[in-house]
């Protein structure tokens, strides 16, 4: 019976780790996203803070609509961290405190996968965040920009 | 004209159900059984949002015999409030109902004709008080349980105007730095005297006193655009006009009160350390015809905190009036204090729902005593 060599079979290994990683990594991104039909094409990452921080930001003089991502906690909790730099229970607090400062509209907050894509296919301003993974595999949705890599 | 009550308040529960009932142009697509707070994109334009904070405590004291500081054991807040957002124009309303009493504490329509520039009119909360601006009625967003007396509300022992009805701007300056300067500015109906406390401009009832003028000033200095630390100026001059048989015995009879007020304040962070601290130099002339009998005080306080945990914060405050049992001002409100020191503790155990006890001791013109405070608070959704 013929033995590989183990000096192959690690080398296949690593290739093999290096592919899975690489492949990882790509599904680990987190990115801004809008439906395909909206007319936003860019937006600056210092926009997207300002967005989700409650200021209005305007796109040829129609106002984004900010939509958190709560379909599940982990791309949650890496947006909050990455963009706006709170943890879930301050940004909480700090958007209740907005809307009771200034009756500013909290983010509408959407835990359906769904859902989520239907309110950008329906309101072409609306934005969110999502693994790339789950942008690229639905063609309703464009990537804006990349908010965070692991 | 004067509005019914009741009709008053069948109009802002149709307006909250306004906030909850599906916007024409939405899409209502989330799934049932997601506890989320979705489908709000109207793709005319609309938002909406209404929730709910909500808060219960009970209160034991130790040495009270000042019968002016008696509090109910047990005490129960919800305040409804509800956003409406189309385009540029705005609805605002905040509606608290407690054990004791329903009050329409907001209600307030807006145009925000470009970024950083906001014009209400109704009934708003005076910019002139950074901590009301920060908290409003919110018991769930402030971190210890109660607030310092100098900002607590008219019915609720306070001893400054903090309701008016009329006019309010809110503005953001952004110079060549990184720093913002936001500028609020209202003028509106002052609250007038009554007996042993100050009696707020309703919309919802018929109003005892003759229509008097408040106009009040915040200036917060802002590091940067983003950022929650800010330090400002507080500027007010309210008017205070007196209901009938609102003077008390031993005061020499008057028509109004000329108050003006100069105040600072600081609110800073530091990795976990928050310094939240208010100065108010108040003065206080009591008019009849053109003379005047002159008053002053000064309130201040100094709050601490540190988030000792990313659940769990502890807080330390002290307060302190000058002139409690000398100023005539003061002398007005039986249940003013002079000092206050205050310990307390607080507990984020579920997502937007507070565990916070507190344990302070008092000192008033006329007694000396130790509360012990805890309450449940949230926000629904």
């Amino acid at each position: 019976m013929e033995r590989r060599d183990p000096l192959m079979l690690r080398l296949g290994l690593m290739l093999l780790s290096l592919v899975t990683s690489v492949s990882w990594s790509a599904d680990r991104s987190v990115v801004l996203a809008v439906a395909n039909n909206s007319p936003i094409t860019t937006l600056d990452a210092h926009d997207v803070r300002l967005l989700f921080l409650g200021h209005t930001v305007r796109v040829d003089g129609r106002t984004l609509i900010p939509i958190r991502n709560l379909t599940e906690r982990t791309i949650d909790d890496v947006f909050l961290q990455s963009v706006v730099a709170m943890s879930a229970t301050r940004y909480d607090r700090y958007t209740l405190r907005l809307a009771l400062q200034q009756g500013r509209p909290r983010p509408v907050e959407i835990s359906s996968a769904a859902s989520l894509i239907q309110n950008l296919e329906m309101n072409p301003m609306a934005v969110s965040y999502f693994w790339e993974s789950d942008v690229r595999a639905n063609q309703k949705l464009r990537i804006l920009r990349v908010l965070w890599r692991e | 004209m004067k509005l019914h009550r009741s009709a008053c308040l069948l109009l802002v529960l149709g307006c909250l159900a306004a906030a909850q009932a599906p916007a024409q142009t939405a899409s209502h697509a989330d799934h049932p059984g997601h506890d989320s707070r979705s489908d709000e994109t109207g793709s005319g334009g609309l938002r909406r949002d209404l929730f709910l904070l909500a808060g219960g405590s009970l209160r034991g004291t130790d040495g009270l015999s000042d019968p002016n500081q008696h509090e109910p054991d047990a005490q129960f807040v919800a305040d409804f409030l509800f956003d409406l957002s189309y385009r540029q124009a705005r609805l605002f309303g905040e509606y608290v109902v407690t054990d004791h009493e329903t009050e329409l504490e907001r209600l307030q329509v807006g145009w925000e004709p470009k970024e950083n520039l906001l014009i209400w009119l109704g009934r708003y909360h005076q910019p002139g008080s950074y901590w009301n601006q920060r908290y409003h009625h919110g018991q769930y967003l402030q971190t210890p349980i109660t607030r310092p007396r100098v900002e607590e509300w008219e019915d609720t022992r306070g001893v400054l105007p903090q309701h008016m009805v009329g006019a309010l701007v809110e503005t953001t300056w952004r110079g060549r730095g990184p720093g913002t300067v936001n500028i609020s500015i209202g003028s509106g109906i002052s609250p007038s005297l009554a007996d042993g406390e100050l009696d707020t401009y309703s919309l919802l009832r018929s109003n005892e006193s003759s229509i008097r003028g408040a106009y009040n000033l915040r200036l917060d200095f802002h590091p940067d655009a983003e950022s929650e630390n800010s330090l400002g100026l507080l500027l007010s001059h309210n008017e205070i006009g007196v209901n009938d048989g609102a003077i008390p015995a031993g005061y020499d009879p008057f028509d109004h009160i000329d108050q003006n007020i100069v105040g600072a304040y600081v609110d800073w962070s530091i990795q976990g350390w928050r310094a939240l601290g208010t100065v108010y130099v108040v003065r206080a002339d009591f008019a009849n015809d053109d003379e005047y009998v002159k008053d002053h005080f000064v309130a201040a306080y100094l709050e601490v905190e540190r988030q000792i945990r990313p659940t769990v914060a502890v807080v330390a405050r002290q307060e302190y009036f000058s002139r409690a049992d000398t100023s005539l001002y003061l002398r007005l409100f039986p249940d003013r204090i002079e000092q206050k020191t205050m310990g307390g503790l607080r507990w984020d155990f579920a997502r937007k729902q507070a565990l916070k006890m507190e344990i302070a001791t008092v000192t008033t013109p006329v007694d000396h005593f130790n509360e012990f405070r805890i309450e449940w608070s949230g926000a629904i959704p």
